[in-house]
């Protein structure tokens, strides 16, 4: 089976599948594990479609026949589908580090209530001395 | 080609293992699911607490043998009273709440429909409002508040299988706590004053 021709066919689907999970991805309202979930789907078919936009390159018959608009294009659109992918590792870590965040603030919550727990029981004590 | 494809699989597995974590607001010293609640989460608050009465209800093998459910908080108002009803009405064998000395005026009907119909509910009051809040889900789970006063939005931490230790912490704050606070009853409630 002659795998130029299904290369076509890859590259439509590739785009498709990442255009639609990052619409998927846009389309969640709420910060959680499966919208993360939808962006490293988005990165499998960018890079998915990366691999067969390098295949159509490797399987052109004469290189040197390629005109120069041609090979710009070649590199632009390569480099626009790596950025996408850099962005998303990106979003994912921004992600990551919000979490580790939110997880610190959560402790220092946590602590603070525990440690102004004595203060209240002891405030407490005065009261019924008091009385 | 099988190098580019070897090389896309591993980049994808790589990516899966280390940025994505599922649930990793785990703590060690502090429990096994951790969520953090800003002011604005009020509805998300609320759902993590029926969640986990549901689930504590659902849990086969309980601990204790009965379901407890303790908390101190500033004034029994209608968000605690739902959270209340919702684990009264599963079955929750003792339900104890520590307020403050006042409480809101509109809400005091049915504080009192909430105490004649649930014999499981005993409501406490303390001669000064509490400043730490929390809520004690069968010894093992824990619900704590940011201090705020009582007119204000809060922002709220869920530790859901908390350690031991922490919740041994929380036990021993609510038994020292529950020594000053007095018992009211329904009609004692009616008198309780209100917050202007």
């Amino acid at each position: 089976m002659d795998i130029g021709s299904l290369i076509p066919d890859f590259l439509v689907f590739s785009l498709a599948g990442s255009s639609l999970s990052i619409t998927a991805y846009s389309a969640f309202r709420d910060r959680n594990d499966d919208k993360k979930l939808l962006l490293i789907i988005a990165t499998c078919f960018s890079l998915a479609f990366v691999v067969v936009f390098v295949m159509t390159f490797i399987n052109m018959d004469n290189l040197t026949e390629i005109p120069v608009l041609g090979l710009t294009f070649y590199i632009l659109i390569f480099m626009a589908i790596l950025s996408i992918i850099g962005f998303i590792i990106h979003r994912l870590m921004v992600d990551e580090r919000y979490k580790q965040d939110e997880l610190e603030s959560a402790i220092d919550i946590i602590e603070s209530s525990k440690n102004g727990l004595n203060s209240f029981i002891g405030l407490l004590k005065c009261e019924y001395k008091e009385d | 080609m099988a190098i580019i494809s070897i090389s896309t699989i591993l980049v994808v597995i790589l990516l899966i293992r280390v940025i994505y974590k599922h649930n990793p607001h785990v703590h060690k010293l502090y429990g096994k699911e951790i969520v953090l609640f800003h002011s604005s989460q009020r509805y998300e608050k609320r759902i993590w607490r029926f969640n986990l009465i549901e689930y504590i209800k659902n849990q086969k093998n309980h601990p204790s043998g009965s379901l407890t459910f303790k908390m101190v908080v500033g004034e029994l108002s209608e968000d605690t009273m739902e959270i209340v009803k919702n684990a009264a009405s599963s079955k929750f064998d003792e339900i104890s709440i520590i307020g403050g000395p006042q409480t809101f005026c509109e809400d005091k009907l049915e504080i009192y429909s909430l105490l004649d119909r649930f014999k499981s509910v005993k409501y406490y009051v303390l001669p000064i409002r509490p400043n730490k809040h929390f809520m004690i889900f069968n010894q093992t789970h824990l619900y704590i508040e940011k201090p705020h006063h009582h007119n204000e939005k809060r922002g709220a931490v869920g530790v859901k299988a908390a350690h031991p230790d922490l919740i041994q912490v929380y036990e021993d704050a609510y038994n020292e706590i529950y020594k000053y606070a007095n018992e009211l009853n329904k009609e004692e409630v009616l008198k309780q004053p209100c917050y202007k």
